[in-house]
């Protein structure tokens, strides 16, 4: 804790990871107190010098890299453990971001989750970005590897492919690269909220950690809408991003974090959580956290549901030969996930891979229509 | 005069569901005696989805197989032998030992049906019940014995077997016995598709000298490795011909039932593919199809070559339902380049064959005709039957009770 609130710590681990949080901090400035800190951590000295995010974190011992080695990036953050102990030091919450196309990202991610988490406690999410669907297979394949590792030391991941789901294909490529830093704008609005803001109907810190230790899969989204039905609209559009084949119904758990202007009546609040209940079921706990702000222009809402398909167990595969167990790490469904017929059904997993997802899109095949 | 017994099948497939009636004559010969299908609702992935839909679909199949009965025989379909399959059918190997008053005493059977109901114990898990047990190896005092034969009457301390089980999920299982309650029909018992396969599209020998048989349905794709007369390896998974289709509708941006009939044009080998008045690129629909099979096929090749298994297939690959398409065949050529790759259909002839001493039921159909020689679908269904029979016929002493059935090295 730092003057009596959680510290939250967002780490960018390799290129990738450090051009998000380095757009992220750039994107806060002087909009967060000092409780939210921004580092980047690489193996390359000289991207990690290129990088505006103010505290830098290199790791191993060339300072030139891994090249795509992800066994190198893990033996740097070894090497260099005692470094990112310190900079995890008093961390609460540890928002860990990276690429998994190359090494640093892929092979460090994981080993810094185990210091934070396992040594100092912390509660750690991660958003990770998996290589483009048309980006060659080995390069897929090291990713799914990677993200597999991550996994294991990650309680919470949230894969988010680039270039999926974008509609414009006109639209300018560095956009789309900007898209994937969505998921942690989104868990540092809420977690901004929760933590700074008084509300009119409280969302407590230890309500939020409730939610995002709910086992099973995940989704965040964040909605922006003014007028008489803005809240209400709000909500729609925070449910209606894109997260696969999840849907709300299956949530165990909800926050529903509303910030408006001081003039919301009681029937745009009660016509907005009637929103909510509608998609969701009889069982889903919903935590709601209604904050109010006098310069807010119409109502933002930021909608985080956890515990989706937590009873539906990964199919035991055959290659394991072996009663597969629950899925011990949660997935925040932001991966468009192209299942078709299948997206009521329970995935088929086999060693990690979705195979319910067409082959051609996951081996990047291009189709002429 | 000697007695009947009428049994009854019923596969339950993704795209399909068909049931089959069988007499069984104290001789060891079964008669198909009905047969009957119906589109299948309700179940994805070779997995219930839909209780109640399935249960509708279950009733059409019964009533069409009852209706075919109805010529020869006053019947009504009650209990019946069920397939299962798909992701949720698991197999492992374990070892029982049990011990024997002393090294001078003899092996009995009531020693070995001590070690069934051991392995009964050991392969029924919290979530997981078995549906086959298969013993592949005994051990008298740590040496191993070749057949069965071998171990009765034997002299040993400690008796050690072990087994492959074949297990299917406890809540899957309810599902089956769910909708087959709604349907009005009760489960007698539970047959791995893969394994019925085997009993219909394999002769004796081929499962004795060791027979590797894939099968690819709507819903999922599983194998059997045979061998010694029985199962030693196998393997399922969720993954079928519908993921094909699902495969098209999604890259093509075209509706399921739309991209169902482009895989069965492109199947049929038509040059142009055209459904619903507009044409498809062949070239687009080949590498979609061509990508899923591809993986699928290897998938299992990596399976068996990691099992060691690969050069105890004697007797060849056998493909059945969609696994025997000229698509998916060219793949297994690859895969297995030095093995003889088949394609049977069920062997059903229309005389039963001569009695001999090798404990086998005969299957046989005089009123088919040639239907079953070109319909790889019906080879589970069928399977089932001479499994079932067989069962009955001569593995009794070995039977436990209720849905686990156990076999010996024979």
């Amino acid at each position: 804790m730092k003057n009596n609130s959680p510290l939250v710590k967002i780490i960018g681990v390799g290129g990738c990871g450090c051009n998000t949080v380095s757009s992220i901090e750039e994107k806060y400035a002087g909009k967060l107190n000092e409780n939210f800190e921004f580092y980047g951590v690489d193996t390359d000295f000289i991207s990690l010098k290129n990088q505006t995010v103010r505290n830098k974190v290199e790791i191993g011992s060339t300072g030139i890299g891994t090249a795509k080695d992800r066994m190198l990036g893990a033996q740097a953050a070894q090497e260099s453990a005692d470094k990112l102990r310190e900079m995890l030091k008093g961390a609460d919450i540890v928002i860990l971001c990276a690429g998994l196309s190359g090494g640093t990202g892929s092979g460090s991610t994981g080993v810094i989750a185990h210091l934070a988490a396992s040594e100092g406690g912390a509660v750690v999410m991660a958003s990770v970005t998996l290589p483009f669907y048309y980006d060659d297979v080995r390069k897929q394949e090291a990713a799914q590897d990677a993200l597999k590792s991550i996994k294991e030391e990650v309680p919470v991941v949230m894969p988010v492919t680039n270039g999926e789901g974008v509609e414009n294909e006109d639209v300018p490529f560095l956009e789309v690269l900007r898209a994937t830093d969505n998921n942690v704008i989104c868990l540092i609005e809420m977690i901004n909220i929760v933590v700074n803001r008084a509300g009119y109907e409280n969302l407590d810190f230890s309500e939020l950690i409730k939610v995002a230790s709910t086992s099973g899969d995940a989704m965040i989204g964040i909605g922006e809408a003014k007028g008489e039905q803005g809240l209400s609209l709000a909500i729609n559009l925070a449910r209606s991003t894109k997260s696969g084949s999840l849907t709300l119904k299956d949530a165990q758990r909800v926050a529903l974090i509303t910030l408006t202007s001081p003039n919301v009546s009681f029937k745009q609040i009660k016509d907005a959580r009637l929103v909510l209940q509608n998609e969701i079921s009889r069982q889903t706990e919903v935590y709601n956290g209604l904050y109010v702000d006098n310069d807010q222009e119409g109502a933002k809402v930021i909608l985080f549901a956890t515990g989706i398909n937590s009873q539906k167990e990964i199919p035991s595969s055959v290659v394991e030969q072996t009663e597969a167990g629950p899925m011990k790490q949660y997935e925040i469904g932001f991966l468009a996930v192209e299942e078709g017929r299948f997206k009521d059904t329970a995935p088929t997993y086999i060693a990690g891979i979705n195979y319910d997802k067409p082959t051609f899109i996951r081996k990047g095949v291009l189709i002429e229509k | 005069m000697a007695k009947d017994k009428i049994l009854s099948a019923i596969d339950l497939g993704t795209q399909t569901i068909r049931a089959a009636v069988g007499r069984l004559s104290e001789d060891g010969t079964l008669e198909v005696i009905g047969y009957g299908t119906a589109s299948s609702q309700g179940i994805v992935k070779s997995r219930i989805e839909d209780q109640g839909k399935a249960a509708e679909a279950l009733k059409k199949a019964v009533l069409a197989a009852e209706n075919d009965v109805k010529s020869r025989l006053e019947h009504t379909i009650k209990g019946v032998i069920v397939s299962v399959g798909g992701s949720g059918v698991t197999s492992g190997v374990e070892t029982i030992t049990v011990d024997n008053n002393s090294k001078n005493e003899l092996v009995t059977e009531k020693l070995l049906s001590e070690i069934d109901e051991k392995f009964e114990t050991r392969f029924t898990h919290k979530d997981q019940s078995p549906v086959h047990v298969y013993i592949t190896d005994y051990f008298i005092d740590g040496i191993r014995k070749k057949s069965l034969d071998d171990v009765v009457g034997s002299q040993g301390e400690k008796i050690s077997a072990r087994a492959l089980g074949i297990l299917e999920e406890k809540n899957e299982l309810d599902k089956i016995a769910g909708a087959l309650n709604a349907s009005g029909q009760t489960v007698e018992c539970y047959c791995f598709g893969a394994v019925a396969d085997g009993w219909s599209v394999l002769t004796a020998e081929q499962r004795q000298k060791g027979a590797l048989l894939i099968n690819a349905g709507a819903g999922s794709t599983s194998f059997t490795f045979w061998k010694d007369g029985i199962v030693h390896e196998t393997g399922s998974f969720s993954v079928g011909g519908d993921h094909v289709t699902n495969d098209l509708a999604l890259g093509l941006g075209i509706p399921f039932n739309l991209a169902e009939e482009v895989k069965q044009n492109f199947i049929k080998e038509e040059h142009e593919i055209r459904v619903g008045g507009k044409y498809y690129k062949t070239r687009s629909v080949e590498t979609i199809i061509q990508n899923r099979v591809e993986e699928t096929v290897k998938f299992i090749s990596d399976m068996i070559k990691e099992k060691g298994i690969l050069t105890q297939i004697q007797s060849g690959v056998f493909l059945t339902g969609n696994a025997a398409r000229a698509s998916f065949i060219n793949y297994v050529r690859r895969e297995f380049s030095s093995l003889e790759i088949k394609t049977p259909c069920p062997i059903i002839p229309s005389e039963p064959a001569e009695a001999n001493d090798k404990k086998e039921v005969r299957i046989f159909s005089p009123h088919y005709g040639n239907k079953f020689q070109t319909d790889h679908g019906a080879s589970t269904v069928l399977g089932m039957l001479s499994f079932i029979a067989q069962e009955e016929t001569y593995s009794q002493k070995r039977k436990s009770k209720g849905l686990f059935n156990l076999f010996s090295l024979l």
